[in-house]
């Protein structure tokens, strides 16, 4: 009885049943096409920022146990993560440590680098860069160096004694191309020739600007280094990367990044945005929730004296309250439905239409996400919208007194 | 003089002892009912009279247990309705009561068929197949079998007050409320109506309390009950022509 009236009430005013749905409808459609490009940026962001930097990397930087007064000299030990004075040229003891990093539980793999800076030049153009000396099979185990190549000449940059590989943005900026010979130009003023190899694209905008491979050990000789200044560590899982960092510095009292760290300040952003899409999503739902309680409320008014000689027949408020509380959760079952599939169709739509960012990240198309919570809890959040909306035009209905209704007309 | 009347055969369906009821209008109360004393037997086929305001609507709505009395007992089919919560009224009503009013409340979201059998889908004692053929036997008797698929909106006034007189039938009710159940329709759908109730009434001893001002249906009932701000003046039993042998002045029904 309780259905076949909500029913039959939803299906008797057409108009305001299919702006009901449509509402929650767009609400649902949205939030699943909104979270599902959030989550496809994170993602895509984390795999890029994965792709480029090393999950762990352990410096030259030496941390200070910070000696508190009053406290037991033992206690003293405690390594705190605090810059040194002065950061070494390299790690001491490389050999050792990089024995011992690359056995801890959860490595997969370990490089060693040298990264300093320095200034290119070309022509008359010059500019500031990140010099990285890297070992280019160890550097491709760690972050596939070479699939960020333009091209693919790996092989190549390995046996060529004096090969670089430019930043794509550098090689923009400097109007350099593969086989131009630049001058990289040292903080004492050294200066060395380097013939371009290859071309390297990673896609975050900030790397390919800024950042030059060479062999490590010619950046040993640029730098005047006798070892890596840098442990990179492939882990197994990249999200415990702040404990293994914690683990090396206290194991080495050696500064350790975490990519995750690293990108604190990115992560924040992310957040914002998650925030904003909630603020969006959330606005749509509340909008379109009291649309439904208006028009239920309407309807209820409208239908004070059907709802008068339904109690004359019999039927109690509960079960008053419940047919409308029925028709929220209908119409809110129907906007979830409608919403989840033009979820999908926003996805399937945006994930093929080509699109390019050049902000900070460079890429074609819209990196969506699919998966079931996407569409579970926006379509959970439209029905409870639905159901939310009708409490109050079903606490309304339940609350005529037939007789007076029926005495008033 | 108030007058009371003997009891028909049936036994006591429904009594009202000292009900009032008290409303209260701006900052004063006015009482629209005032201490009523009221017995009806299975059977009874009744018509309740007064002039405009004296309180018969209030009267019905308080003896099909849709509004509660300020002071004083009703008591249906023996039970105390003063004491039932909500959905005990509402099981009593769907059970027991069957209501017909000047306008004919018909769900316009549900055709005729459907409008007949919703107490039965409340009541929920049925099969649907025998709702289905219940309501079909009402609107048949009462000349709508071949509308019984309609929607309200494609009906006449006459013929919804007539789905409406079936819906009120469904659960056969022990006793059909009336206020004014023609007071909408031209003279021909009102005697379609009258007649129906007093067959009925005749073949199925249901009770029949009838607010009224159709003189010809009037005469035509077993009691008549009248009502002056809010006091039962007159109540006897047979046609008023030949009322006065049926008055008992001065005493309670025997
Ligand atoms: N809600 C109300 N507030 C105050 N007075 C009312 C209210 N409803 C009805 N009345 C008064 O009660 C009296 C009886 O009304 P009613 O039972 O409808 O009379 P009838 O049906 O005999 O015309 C009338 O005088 C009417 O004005
Ligand atoms: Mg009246």
């Amino acid at each position: 009885m309780i259905l076949f009236s909500a029913w039959r009430q939803i299906r008797h005013r057409k108009k305001q049943t299919v702006a009901s749905i449509a509402s929650v409808t767009i609400g649902v459609g949205l939030s699943i096409m909104m979270a599902s490009m959030q989550l496809g940026f994170e993602n895509d962001f984390v795999e890029r920022i994965i792709a480029v930097t090393p999950h762990v990397q352990i410096t030259s930087e030496r941390l200070r146990p910070r000696p508190e007064l009053g406290r037991d000299r033992y206690e003293l030990s405690r390594v705190e993560r605090i810059r040194a004075f002065d950061k070494p040229m390299t790690i001491n003891g490389a050999g050792f440590w990089r024995e011992t990093l690359a056995g801890l539980p959860g490595v997969t793999d370990i490089s060693a680098s040298y990264t300093g800076q320095g200034l290119i030049s070309f022509g008359n153009k010059d500019q500031a860069v990140v010099i990285r000396g890297v070992d280019p099979v160890q550097e491709n185990r760690i972050n596939g160096l070479g699939d960020k190549l333009r091209l693919g000449r790996m092989e190549h940059f390995a046996t060529a004694p004096n090969g670089i590989i430019l930043g794509s943005g550098i090689a923009r900026r400097l109007a350099a191309k593969p086989g131009d010979t630049v001058t990289l130009i040292g903080e004492t003023g050294n200066r060395e020739l380097f013939r371009i190899i290859d071309l390297y694209q990673s896609g975050i905008t900030a790397y390919d600007n800024r950042t030059l491979f060479i062999l490590l050990k010619n950046a040993e000789a640029f730098f005047g280094a006798s070892g890596p200044n840098e442990f990179n560590l492939k882990l197994e899982d990249p999200n415990s990367a702040e404990r293994v960092a914690a683990l090396t510095r206290s194991l080495t009292g050696l500064e350790s990044r975490d990519w995750i760290s690293e990108n604190e300040n990115i992560r924040g952003e992310l957040n914002r945005r998650r925030m904003i899409n909630l603020g969006i999503v959330g606005t749509i739902f509340v909008v379109s929730a009291f649309g439904i309680t208006n028009i239920m409320l309407m309807s209820v008014m409208n239908k004070k004296r059907d709802i008068a000689i339904m109690q004359a027949f019999g039927v109690n408020r509960t079960a008053l309250s419940a047919i409308y509380l029925m028709q929220g959760l209908i119409l809110g079952l129907l906007g979830a439905l409608g919403g989840m599939l033009s979820g999908a169709v926003l996805i399937y739509a945006l994930s093929v239409l080509p699109v390019s960012f050049t902000a900070t990240i460079t890429r074609q198309g819209f990196p969506m996400v699919w998966a079931w919570q996407l569409f579970l809890i926006p379509a959970a959040v439209g029905i409870f919208c639905g159901l939310a909306a009708s409490s109050v035009p079903a606490w309304r209905a339940s609350r005529f007194k037939p007789a007076e209704v029926i005495r008033n007309g | 003089m108030v007058e009371f009347c003997k009891p028909a055969a049936g036994k006591k369906i429904l009594e009202l002892r000292e009900v009032s009821k008290r409303l209260k209008s701006g900052d004063s109360w006015t009482t629209i009912l005032d201490a009523v004393n009221l017995d009806f037997y299975q059977g009874d086929f009744c018509a309740i009279v007064g002039n405009s305001g004296s309180g018969k609507s209030t009267l019905l709505y308080l003896l099909g247990i849709l509004d509660s009395p300020s002071d004083g007992k009703i008591l249906l089919d023996g039970i105390d309705t003063g004491a039932l919560d909500n959905r005990e009224l509402a099981k009593l009503r769907n059970e027991k009561l069957g209501f017909v009013f000047q306008f004919h409340y018909i769900l316009p979201e549900f055709t005729a068929l459907e409008n007949v059998m919703l107490p039965m889908m409340v009541a929920a004692r049925l099969s649907k197949a025998q709702q289905r053929e219940r309501a079909m036997m009402l609107l048949d008797q009462l000349g709508l079998a071949e509308r019984r698929n309609y929607y309200p909106s494609q009906l006449s006034g006459g013929q919804l007050q007539r789905v409406a007189i079936a819906r009120a039938l469904a659960n056969q009710p022990l006793i059909v409320l009336a206020d004014e159940p023609t007071g909408n329709l031209d003279s021909a759908n009102s005697k379609i109506v009258f007649d129906y109730f007093r067959k009925l009434n005749q073949e199925t001893g249901q009770t029949f309390l009838v607010v009224t001002h159709t003189v010809g249906f009037v005469q035509d009932c077993d009691r008549i009950i009248e009502i002056s701000d809010g006091k039962v003046i007159h109540d006897r039993r047979g046609p008023i022509a030949s009322s006065e042998s049926n008055l008992s002045p001065g005493g309670q029904p025997a």
